[in-house]
């Protein structure tokens, strides 16, 4: 059947982009065109909590009058509620729902649309988001469609928490290089003074460490300075020598 | 045939011997145990772990002393699967080593150390590279599935282990474990800065004369560093 055939390629590309080219965006850009063509809504989009309010990260058309309804269920609407809840929120016909929604049902129903739906995208606890459908018909989706809604929702939720993720570990990846490299270069720096000065290892990085010290800056830039040529074994030595000469008061 | 244990896709090999590395936050992490079990499980004959940190490869495992005068041989001559591997972030396939046209000159050389296929994987996570997880074998011939899902998990655990490590430290700061990489290899760092000097040349031109040398004399970078800073080799320009 095609469109199994379409459930499961949605699913098989989650999969695709959990590689190292992911790009979070493009990835729920294209859940929401699926949405629309799979669950046979007319627009879909996804939002995401940040701070007290929403955000949309991806939409299935430019529409404004789509994006101005995102804006008001910011203050009330299915997505709201389904986020307040923690659980899915239907609209079979906005027409019965101006008490409920005054704003978003009036917006919604200018807008063309007849049923909204609100699936949140929930991790343990707390939701993170929701996915957004609206149809230009009542009843716009039964059961079994508001049960792939949710999936498609969870979905979602893994594209969004695996970025996080792996944005965390990558920060931790670079602090590591980070840090191995300016060890490095600190060993480095040690190798130019012995030579440019004629000391061993051990007074190479005394003299390193004192000028840091003295000159109050951080023993890695000093190390960069001398391994980029441009601090030498001769400059400091002039400073320790007009330090010394200065008579500078021993440091405990 | 690797077991493989389905409910977490990771070989059950795998997740032993990754309980078994305890990582201790005194030493760096050892993975010639896991290179041995690699060897055993993947279907090839030797295997080596190395991180690369400001083009400098550090080895942190081999099964096997030939693996390593490899994997030297590589960073001397600035090309082969390792290279490729944590330059382009993509696992590097050459089940055909000898003739391989993209290494000009690590494939002879490689076949002269009787590897006939090579394999190479990078440790990463998202855009941030630490290194590669490198398989040879002396039979060419492709590298089967099964072993190719099952080197993408150690390299996930080794990448893993390596950012737990690092995990705990303050920001900016090595944990010790990590610390005692760079220690071991401090002779080769202050080598490189000597020899720029002598030679008037950048440091990473420094590391190069370095480990050209050292293949050129069958010797190992260390032994080459260590005769730099004891004074009894100096490079002229």
């Amino acid at each position: 059947m095609a469109k199994q055939r379409r459930i499961s390629e949605t699913f098989i590309s989650l999969a695709d982009t959990l590689v190292d080219d992911y790009d979070l965006i493009d990835f729920l850009q294209q859940l929401s065109e699926r949405c629309v063509e799979i669950l046979g809504v007319t627009d879909a989009g996804i939002v995401l909590v940040q701070s007290q309010s929403l955000q949309v990260l991806a939409s299935s058309s430019e529409r404004m009058h789509l994006l101005e309804l995102f804006e008001l269920q910011r203050r009330e609407g299915p997505c709201q509620d389904a986020l307040h809840v923690g659980a899915a929120v239907s609209a079979v016909d906005l027409e019965g729902a101006e008490q409920r929604w005054p704003l978003f049902a009036t917006a919604a129903l200018a807008a063309g649309y007849r049923s909204a739906y609100a699936h949140p995208m929930r991790l343990r606890d707390t939701s993170i988001g929701a996915l957004n459908l609206f149809v230009n018909r009542t009843d716009g989706l039964d059961a079994d469609g508001q049960a792939l809604a949710q999936a498609f929702a969870d979905m979602a939720t893994i594209g969004i928490v695996h970025e996080r993720v792996v944005h965390e570990r990558e920060v931790v990846a670079e602090q590591l290089q980070a840090a191995l490299t300016s060890r490095i270069i600190i060993e480095q720096a040690k190798g130019v003074i012995a030579e440019q000065a004629g000391l061993d290892m051990p007074e190479a990085f005394t003299a390193v460490r004192t000028y840091a010290r003295n000159a109050n800056l951080r023993l890695t830039e000093v190390a960069r300075d001398i391994v980029d040529r441009r601090l030498s074994a001769d400059q400091i030595r002039n400073a320790q020598r007009v330090t010394s000469s200065r008579g500078s008061r021993t440091r405990r | 045939m690797a077991e493989s244990d389905r409910m977490s896709d990771i070989p059950r090999w795998l997740s032993e011997a990754f309980d078994r590395l305890d990582v201790e936050l005194e030493r760096p992490p050892g993975f010639d145990h896991l290179c041995e079990l690699c060897v055993e499980h993947l279907g090839v004959d030797g295997v080596g772990v190395a991180m690369i940190v400001a083009g400098n490869p550090h080895g942190l495992g081999v099964s096997d002393e030939w693996v390593a005068a490899v994997e030297l041989l590589q960073q001397a001559l600035g090309e082969g699967p390792c290279v490729d591997a944590y330059a382009t972030g993509r696992m590097v396939t050459e089940p055909r080593l000898a003739g391989a046209a993209r290494w000009p000159m690590f494939a002879p050389a490689g076949a002269e150390q009787r590897v006939g296929a090579a394999f190479a994987f990078p440790l990463q996570i998202g855009r941030a590279r630490l290194g590669a997880l490198d398989l040879y074998r002396f039979e060419p011939g492709p590298l089967g599935a099964e072993a190719v899902h099952d080197a993408l998990a150690v390299a996930t655990v080794v990448t893993g282990t390596l950012l737990g490590a690092m995990a705990g430290a303050r920001a900016g700061t090595l944990p010790r474990a990590l610390d005692g990489l760079i220690d071991d290899q401090a002779v080769v760092y202050q080598a490189a800065g000597m020899v720029s000097v002598q030679m008037g040349v950048s440091i990473e031109d420094a590391h190069v004369a370095l480990r050209a040398h050292a293949y050129a004399q069958g010797s190992t970078v260390a032994v080459v560093a260590t005769s730099v800073v004891g004074r009894w080799l100096r490079f002229d320009p």
